[in-house]
């Protein structure tokens, strides 16, 4: 099916919803179960049915549903309940347009020109009951048809789209509820499971019979039947895991069936831009180069209002008026382009205008003017790290709006949303058309995903495979230090700062190895290369919910099963990512103000004795220490913003340790400042505050002792 | 009158006393359902079976990041991913080496796996068996703890132990509000 077909088929299926709403207001008029006021939503619905018919291109059915529109308008005014011969009329016409959408070929040949008067409309030439609207439009009748099978196709903002193969085969299809589909995705995961743990006895069970084989008395009988035994049981290993292969056949079967073309999608875009473009006397066109690209029903679903924000974006800030791109040498009209490509189990779609384009420069001076970070942070960022400071929140204001084109306008909230579905949202260094690239990558199915396995402690994590750009094992020499901080040189000679994964995730960190496992995760333009203790490999697999009690573990965003029963851990690079961003920035901010100065720490505790064993133990470790009895005097002292690190009571007078940790997250310039917060609290939901609040750690007093008060200290700011 | 008259005449005495004790047990008063008694760090608990959904042997267990220690990790049940708890360790008794099974509790959708010793049996629990007991080495209002019987079995009180246990943000997920990485040491 092409796409055009596609696009009259998802328009007949809109259709057929639309004109039985409306046959439903009517036959309540005609029962006179419904008052006039039902006249507006009659009206409603005529005016979506002749958008959406208009937006398509099927002007054969706009025209009638224009007309009815006016009907509905005009008699909604009279404010008196319509006549039955009215209502008659209405029923007539909308049952004609019912018949025509139940026929594929019949929805064909409305896609033409817009007739230049109702008269020529294929379909009924009026509303009246004597113009029969299906005999019209038979396609052996229709006056245009000649013309309808020569039409060619466009497809830009501008306009009007043709083609129609008329008498084109159609596959039968039906309507399928997504939650059936889920439901049926749901038993072939438990099937999936059985098979898993059979395939496991059986291998088991083989492994059982070659000992017995081997330990035989070597009587003729008795070798016989372990014959038999070991061939039974070969066979039935090979029987699990052709059974294993069907799962699977299975599960990719279903998956398809939720699989919807992304060109289904081009009528919303095309609209979207033919509105902004309008609306801001801002000539432009687009182009839609998708091809056959699917993606999950329900994604489709979720990625359309970001889709939308990017599109009118790039015509509010990224294509200039008219006039200004007459000086520049620009054709009058922008171009602006949608293209889509699969990408294994993702597909990125990159959206370029031939607008203004983004200065990286400029947006990092404009994060350095609101403080967020350093000019030296900012010197030392490449231009990827500078593009994506658009998406920190709350970058746009009217002041970036002006100065460098307004991107950043509600982009945290595109990346955020398509973050939670597994993709990235990046601003690309090639810009296509010579403005800007936005490049979006989806995952095509939310069932399944591509993960690289890797070990570290007794833990095995999956890390999202298209945030993985490299794998490497390098010696611990190799690496370089720079602001305190390892960091590794990959092929093309870019530094990307190192963290042992197991410290990022807060637990406790093996010894250094000489040789090093790197995972270099890469998501919209940062970097970071995860310490681990081996890599095991690359697997599909589905990723399972968390236990409910444990669904917003930091870090931490599924489970999955692995072949043997255990249990991994699904890893969100997201959080890494920023985890490690946070800690870069503070760093290089208090290096920048202290130079090789010692760390200087604020404790505050109003029990005298842990003031003292805090204090003792961090000075005798080199830290420069400043104690203090309550979380006032602490937030006090901290205004001075010398301190690289607080550690805090929580149950303190004047200001809880909680409190102070949540009043430095809200503060700009001491956001970033690394919090451990030491207490006789351990319940879950203490635990749980600490985290919600923003703490990077947390000991309980019961475990207090100087090794772990130091490998905390040392985690964080060492 | 012979001595076998006596003899009857005991047995009939005996008889009367137990059939009057029947009377006074089956109007005793019950509490709640009944309880299957676990052994849990050397002392006796129990938990409403309701609740209970089945036992197992300890998995391999997959320890989770920032969990308290008495939240050992995760596990999978017929492919459900379920958190685990040491109430012993919580409850700062000792846990024996020999505590290798899970009881799988569980209440609409949400499952726990509690880690025990062994199952002593079923029992009903009556309102003349409760004792007020005080908390163990904790603040009372920190114990998923219904009421302790004069024999020292601790009913759990599950519903306060799903509540305590659960560790998602009141507001909003920490993943989103958390900027970085926090351990429990």
């Amino acid at each position: 099916m092409s796409v055009l077909d596609e696009l009259r088929e998802t328009f007949r299926q809109e259709a057929i919803e639309l004109l039985n709403e409306l046959a439903k207001i009517l036959e309540g008029l005609r029962n006179r179960n419904a008052d006039a006021s039902a006249l507006v939503a009659a009206r409603r619905v005529a005016h979506n049915l002749k958008g959406a018919a208009i937006t398509v291109g099927a002007q054969r059915i706009a025209g009638p549903c224009h007309a009815l529109e006016d009907e509905f308008e005009i008699a909604a005014k009279t404010k008196e309940v319509p006549t039955a011969d009215q209502v008659e009329s209405w029923l007539f016409l909308v049952t004609e347009l019912q018949a025509a959408t139940d026929d594929p070929n019949i929805v064909a040949i409305c896609f033409s020109e817009a007739p230049a008067s109702k008269s020529q409309v294929g379909i009924p030439a009026s509303v009246s009951p004597t113009a029969p609207m299906s005999k019209a439009a038979s396609p052996a009748e229709c006056p245009q048809q000649a013309d309808i099978k020569s039409a060619s196709t466009a497809g830009t903002a501008t306009g009007t789209t043709a083609a129609v193969p008329v008498g084109a085969q159609s596959t039968p299809t039906i309507r399928v509820e997504t939650r059936r589909l889920d439901e049926m995705m749901a038993h072939v995961r438990e099937v999936a499971q059985i098979q898993v743990l059979l395939a496991s006895q059986a291998r088991a069970l083989q492994e059982s019979c070659d000992e017995v084989s081997v330990a035989s008395t070597g009587e003729s009988a008795t070798n016989d039947r372990s014959l038999e035994l070991r061939a039974a049981v070969r066979q039935m290993y090979q029987d699990t895991q052709e059974f294993g292969h069907l799962v699977d056949v299975l599960s990719i079967s279903i998956n398809r069936v939720r699989l919807t073309p992304l060109s289904s999608m081009s009528p919303l875009w095309l609209r979207a831009v033919r509105e902004a473009a309008n609306r801001l006397g801002r000539p432009a066109q687009l182009e839609i180069e998708v091809g056959e690209a699917e993606v999950d029903i329900h994604l489709s679903e979720l990625i359309k209002d970001p889709l939308l924000h990017i599109l009118r974006n790039a015509v509010a800030h990224g294509i200039e008026p008219a006039e200004v791109r007459q000086g520049l040498g620009k054709p009058q009209v922008g171009r602006i382009r949608i293209e889509a490509r699969a990408d294994g189990s993702f597909v990125e779609l990159r959206i370029s205008d031939d607008g203004k384009g983004i200065d990286p420069k400029r947006i990092a001076q404009k994060a350095v003017e609101r403080g967020w970070i350093t000019m030296a942070t900012a010197d030392s960022m490449s231009d990827a790290e500078r593009r994506a400071l658009v998406f920190l929140p709350g970058f746009s204001t009217a002041d970036v709006v002006t100065t460098i084109a307004g991107r950043g306008m509600g982009l945290h909230s595109v990346q955020r949303n398509l973050e939670e579905l597994g993709g990235s949202v990046s601003v690309s260094a090639e810009a296509d058309l010579g403005g800007t690239t936005f490049r979006l990558r989806i995952p095509a199915s939310v069932l399944g995903v591509k993960g690289l396995l890797v070990r570290s402690g007794d833990v095995v994590y999956a890390l999202p495979l298209y945030d993985v750009a490299q794998v490497a094992a390098v010696a611990l020499s190799d690496l370089e230090q720079s602001e305190g901080q390892p960091i590794y040189r990959d092929a093309a000679g870019r530094p990307i700062r190192v963290r042992s994964l197991d410290e990022l995730l807060g637990r406790p960190s093996g010894t250094a190895m000489a040789q090093l496992f790197l995972v270099v995760l890469r998501r919209t333009g940062q970097d970071l290369a995860l310490i681990v203790d081996s890599v095991i490999g690359e697997r599909e697999f589905v990723i399972r919910p968390m236990p409910w009690n444990l669904a917003t573990i930091p870090g931490i965003n599924g489970a999955l099963i692995l072949p043997d029963g255990t249990v991994a851990l699904s890893l969100d690079s997201t959080v890494l990512l920023a985890a490690a961003q946070r800690r870069r920035v503070h760093t290089s901010r208090t290096s920048a103000q202290q130079g090789a100065a010692r760390r200087k720490i604020l404790v505050v505790d109003d029990s005298l004795a842990v003031r003292t064993l805090e204090s003792q133990t961090l000075g005798a470790a080199g830290y420069d220490v400043t104690v203090c009895v309550d979380g006032m005097e602490a937030w006090q002292l901290l205004q001075k913003r010398e301190f690289d690190l607080l550690i805090s009571d929580v149950q303190m007078p004047n200001l809880d340790g909680f409190e102070l940790t949540a009043r430095i997250r809200a503060s700009e310039p001491l956001q970033h400042l690394p919090v451990i917060l030491v207490t006789s609290l351990s319940s879950p939901n203490e635990v749980a505050r600490g985290a919600q609040v923003g703490a990077d750690s947390y000991i309980t007093k019961g475990d207090l002792d100087q090794e772990k008060l130091l490998l905390a200290v040392r985690r964080l700011i060492d | 009158m012979s001595d076998v008259d006596d003899h009857m005449r005991q047995i009939l005495a005996e008889r009367a006393r137990v059939l009057a004790r029947r009377g006074q047990l089956s109007t005793r008063e019950k509490v709640g359902e009944p309880v299957a008694v676990m052994l849990i760090g050397g002392e006796q608990m129990g938990i409403m079976v309701s609740y209970l959904q089945t036992i197992v042997r300890i998995p391999k267990v997959t320890p989770v990041p920032r969990l308290p220690p008495w939240m050992p990790g995760v596990i999978q049940i017929r492919g459900t991913v379920v958190c685990l708890v040491d109430l012993a360790s919580w409850l700062g008794l000792t846990q024996s080496d020999e505590a290798r099974y899970l009881a799988i509790i569980g209440r609409e959708n949400q499952l726990l796996g509690v880690r025990v010793a062994g199952v002593a049996g079923v029992r009903e629990i009556f309102a003349d068996e409760l004792v007020v007991r005080q908390a163990i080495q904790r603040d009372a209002s920190e114990l998923p703890v219904r009421f302790t019987t004069r024999d020292l079995l601790t009913v759990l009180d599950i519903e306060r132990l799903f509540a305590l246990v659960d560790l998602r943000g009141k507001s909003e997920p920490i993943s989103r509000t958390c900027p970085g990485p926090m351990s429990v040491t």
